[in-house]
C-alpha cells in the first residue's frame, strides 16, 4: 500500500539537502559553539551562518533571530519576555491560538493577569480594528497567529503590527504555519517578535527560532549560561540548526513557486472533494489562506472513523491540530467559528506539500467520497 | 486455517497479556486483524496504577500491535463511558446499590458503542481476550465456561444479545489455562507478557470507591444506623456501605454486626448479625436470557452465583413479566445485594442473568 502523506501541518518529511547537511554536521561539526578551541569556533561560524540563513527567508537580520527548541518555547518565551519588561496586567490573544499560546495564557489568568480571547469571524480571523478598541491602559503584550494552523486563514498581522506599535505595545505573532507558506519580509512590518519550527518546513523536529525585533528588551526563558547572547541559555543544537538553516534556504529559493503549486493542488483536492460529496462545508477562508491547507466537515459523520479508514488505504491525515488528538472534544478553533458541536465532529484535514503530487489528490478524493458514504449510511445522525 | 477472502477482525488491545495473544491467535487462525485500544477515561495516575485503561496500557498495547505487525488505532469512548457506566455507578450508591460497573461496560461500551465502531471501520467481527467460548447450537448463540475455570468470565458477560454474539469472537476461551497464554506471550517475546492481571475498577483510583464518589457527588448525607429498630449511632453516607459489610462501619457493639440493608429515602443502614445476612430467595430485574428465551410463568433448575467469586449453587429461576424475575436456591446464599447481578448457569454453559433488586423472606 503507498503512503500518501496529507499532514504537512503537523509536521512534515525532511529534504534529503536538510539530512545531507545534518549528517556531516553530526559526522564532523561536533564542537560545543562556545568552546575556544578550533573545532568549538568552527561550530560557531556554522551556527552564525545558519542565523543569516534563517533571517534572510523573513527578511530580518541575523542578530534578530533566536534559536530554540521549537515553536512551542518560542511562544512561551515571547509571552515571558512581555511579563517582564513590561509593566501591566492585561493580555490580547484571539480564541483560536494554538494551546502553545493559550495555555501559558490560561497559566497567567491563575496568577492575576486578564486576558481578552478575541472573537474571530466564521474564517476565524479578527481586524485590526478589533484588536485596537481591546487596548487597555496596562495591555503588554498582543498575541495574534499568523495562519491558523486547523483552518488555514491568514490574519493581517501587518496591519495589527501597525496597531500594536501606535501604542506602543508589544505584538507576537506565532508564525509557525506561516513561516515558508507565504512571505514574510520584517524590514517593511512591526512585529515585534515571531515563534517559527523547523520540521514544519522540510527541517527537523526539536528546532525553532524566535525572532525578537532589534531594540526589544530580551529576557532569557531558560536560564544557565551564555548562548544566543545571553538570553537562551544551554549547548546549541548545531545539526539541529544546520538543518533548520538548510530547510529555510530552500524554502526561500523557491516560495513563489511552492506557493504556487500547492495552491493549485490545494484548489483541486477542494473541489473535487467539495463537487462529489453533499452536505460538506468548507472551513477557512476561501482566498485569504495557507496554500497547502483544506479543511472539511462532512455533516453527519465522526471525524474520527473518517480518519481511520483513510489510513487503512494509507491516507494520512488528521482531523485538525495532533497536539489535541486523541480528544474528542470538537476544535476550539472550529467551534470559535461558530459551528454546531455536531458538525465540528466530523472534520478533515488535509494538508499538502513539496511533495504531495498531481497523483495523490486524484487518489484521495476517488477514495474519501466511498468512505464519507459508507460512514454515513451506518450513522445514527442521518436518520 | 485457510478463508477464501480475509474476515477482518478488529481486536480490542488492553495492553495486557489476554488480548495480546489473543491478537496473535487470530493473527494464527488467519483473519485479518486490527487493534484497537478503547480510551474510556483519564481518571487514574498512570504512575501509579496498573488498572487496564492508564496511559501506560495505551502504550503496552501499540507496542504488541507493532510487534504483531497489526495496524492500531486508540477509540475514544470517554463520552459514552461516562454516560453508560461511570454516571450509573455514582447513581447506583446512592441510591443505596452495589453497582457492577463492568457489567454495564461490556453490555454498553465494549459490545455496544465499541463493537459498533469495529463495524464502521470495516470489520466483520470484534474480538477480545476474555476467557469464554461462544458457539452456535440450534440457531443460538451460546456461550460456554472457559476451559480455565480459575479465569472464568462469563459472570461479566450475561448481558450479551444474540445480535451482539453473532459478531464477538473470543479466541481464549479454548486454552487450557491463563499459564498457556503466557507462555505463548512468552515464546513471542511480546512485551505485554509480563504485565499483571487487571481487576481492579478501571476508573476508580486505588480501589477507593467510596473517594471517587465523593469527589463526583461533592459530600454523602449523614444517616442513622438502626439494630432491632433502634438508632444505635450515626454513619456519613450510605454510600459508604454494602450488603454483608463488617468492617469500617464506625460503630461500636458487643458482638459483631452487618449491615443488612440500605435506606436511599430516609438514608439508613440497617444493621444485623452474622445470620441476618443470609438469605435463600430473591426477585431481579432485566433478565438476559443467552441459552434460550423463556416466557412470563416459565421456571427453569439452573445453578446461580450472586458474585463473581463464587461458585454458583443449585437455583430455581422463575420467570416473570418485564423482564422481572425470581430465584429461589436451594442452601442459604451470603450478602444478596441490590445492584450486583445473578448469573444463572446451566452445567458449562451461561444461561442469563439479571440485576439483584431485593431479598425475599
Amino acid at each position: 500500500m503507498k503512503t500518501i502523506y496529507m499532514d504537512y501541518s503537523a509536521t512534515t518529511p525532511m529534504k534529503p539537502e536538510v539530512i545531507e547537511v545534518m549528517t556531516d554536521a553530526f559526522k564532523h561539526h561536533y564542537g560545543n559553539a562556545s568552546s575556544i578551541h578550533h573545532i568549538g569556533q568552527e561550530a560557531k561560524v556554522l551556527l552564525q551562518q545558519a542565523r543569516e540563513q534563517v533571517a534572510q527567508l523573513i527578511g530580518a537580520e541575523a542578530r534578530e533571530i533566536f534559536f530554540t527548541a521549537g515553536g512551542t518555547e518560542s511562544d512561551n518565551w515571547a509571552i515571558q519576555i512581555a511579563l517582564e519588561t513590561k509593566p501591566g496586567k492585561h493580555i490580547i490573544t484571539t480564541n483560536v491560538e494554538h494551546h502553545a499560546v493559550l495555555h501559558p495564557l490560561e497559566a497567567l489568568e491563575k496568577k492575576g493577569y486578564r486576558v481578552t480571547y478575541l472573537p474571530v469571524d466564521e474564517y476565524g480571523m479578527v481586524t485590526p480594528e478589533q484588536v485596537e478598541e481591546a487596548i487597555e491602559e496596562d495591555t503588554i503584550l498582543i498575541s495574534v497567529m499568523y495562519i491558523n494552523n486547523e483552518i488555514g486563514s491568514i490574519n493581517p498581522v501587518e496591519q495589527i503590527a501597525e496597531v500594536a506599535a501606535k501604542h506602543g505595545i508589544l505584538f507576537h505573532t506565532d508564525g509557525v504555519q506561516a513561516l515558508g507558506n507565504t512571505p514574510i519580509d520584517m524590514s517593511t512590518n512591526k512585529i515585534s517578535m515571531m515563534s517559527m519550527s523547523s520540521h514544519k518546513i522540510y527541517g527537523p523536529k526539536g528546532v525553532g527560532a524566535l525572532y525578537i525585533r532589534k531594540g526589544v528588551r530580551t529576557v532569557p526563558l531558560i536560564h544557565g549560561g551564555a548562548q544566543e547572547r545571553k538570553v537562551r541559555a544551554g549547548t546549541e543544537n548545531i545539526p539541529g540548526i544546520l538543518g533548520f538553516a538548510k530547510a529555510a534556504e530552500l524554502a526561500g529559493a523557491s516560495l513563489d513557486q511552492h506557493i504556487e503549486k500547492l495552491s493549485r493542488l490545494r484548489d483541486k483536492l477542494r473541489d473535487g472533494i467539495m463537487n462529489n460529496i453533499s452536505d460538506a462545508k468548507y472551513n477557512g477562508h476561501p482566498v485569504l489562506r495557507h496554500p497547502g491547507n483544506v479543511n472539511i466537515c462532512f455533516k453527519y459523520i465522526e471525524g474520527e472513523s473518517l480518519l481511520l479508514l483513510l489510513d487503512m488505504k494509507g491516507i494520512c491525515a488528521s482531523s485538525g491540530s495532533a497536539c489535541t488528538s486523541g480528544s474528542l472534544d470538537p476544535s476550539h478553533v472550529l467551534m470559535n467559528i461558530g459551528l454546531t458541536h455536531e458538525i465540528a465532529h466530523g472534520s478533515l484535514r488535509l494538508t499538502l506539500g513539496d511533495f504531495t503530487t498531481e497523483q495523490d489528490v486524484d487518489t484521495v478524493i476517488e477514495e474519501i467520497k466511498p468512505i464519507v458514504e459508507r460512514l454515513r449510511e451506518m450513522s445514527p445522525l442521518t436518520e | 486455517m485457510t478463508m477464501a477472502k480475509k474476515i477482518k477482525v478488529a481486536i480490542g488491545l488492553s495492553g495486557g497479556v489476554d488480548s495480546s495473544v489473543a491478537a496473535y491467535l487470530l493473527k494464527q487462525q488467519g483473519y485479518e486483524v486490527i487493534g484497537l485500544h478503547l480510551k474510556l477515561h483519564d481518571g487514574i495516575d498512570p504512575l501509579h496504577s496498573r488498572a487496564c485503561c492508564s496511559l501506560d496500557s495505551s502504550l503496552d498495547a501499540r507496542l504488541v500491535a507493532h510487534q504483531l505487525d497489526i495496524p492500531f488505532y486508540v477509540i475514544n469512548l470517554k463520552e459514552s463511558f461516562q454516560q453508560y457506566v461511570i454516571d450509573p455507578f455514582v447513581e447506583q450508591y446512592q441510591a443505596g446499590r452495589t453497582p457492577n460497573p463492568c457489567i454495564e461496560c461490556n453490555k454498553f461500551i465494549k459490545f455496544g458503542a465499541f463493537l459498533e465502531k469495529a463495524r464502521q471501520l470495516g470489520c466483520d467481527k470484534l474480538a477480545t481476550g476474555h476467557y469464554a467460548t461462544i458457539y452456535q447450537q440450534n440457531g443460538r448463540y451460546r456461550i460456554k465456561q472457559a476451559k480455565d475455570s480459575a479465569k472464568d468470565q462469563t459472570y461479566m458477560l450475561y448481558g450479551l444479545t444474540q445480535d451482539q454474539l453473532a459478531h464477538i469472537i473470543m479466541p481464549l476461551g479454548d486454552i487450557d489455562s491463563k499459564d498457556t497464554v503466557r507462555r505463548i506471550a512468552m515464546e513471542l517475546d511480546l512485551t505485554a507478557a509480563t504485565a499483571q492481571d487487571s481487576q481492579d475498577i478501571c476508573f476508580v483510583p486505588d480501589d477507593d470507591h467510596v473517594a471517587f464518589l465523593k469527589q463526583n457527588v461533592g459530600s454523602f448525607e449523614p444517616g442513622n444506623f438502626i439494630l432491632d429498630d433502634q438508632v444505635i449511632g450515626q454513619h456519613s453516607g450510605i454510600e459508604h456501605f454494602t450488603i454483608g459489610q463488617r468492617k469500617g462501619l464506625g460503630v461500636s457493639w458487643p458482638e459483631p454486626l452487618y449491615v443488612t440493608r440500605l435506606e436511599a429515602q430516609d438514608r439508613t443502614v440497617q444493621l444485623g448479625r452474622a445470620g441476618d445476612v443470609f438469605g435463600k430467595n430473591l426477585s431481579g430485574s432485566q433478565i438476559n436470557l443467552i441459552y434460550e428465551d423463556l416466557a412470563p410463568g416459565d421456571t427453569r433448575e439452573v445453578n446461580a452465583k450472586i458474585r463473581y467469586a463464587q461458585k454458583a449453587v443449585p437455583a430455581k429461576l422463575i420467570m416473570d413479566d418485564n423482564g422481572s424475575f425470581r430465584v429461589y436456591f436451594k442452601e442459604d446464599v451470603r450478602a444478596i445485594t441490590p445492584g450486583q447481578s445473578v448469573v444463572f448457569y446451566l452445567d458449562d454453559d451461561l444461561y442469563g442473568g439479571g440485576i439483584i433488586e431485593s431479598k425475599l423472606s
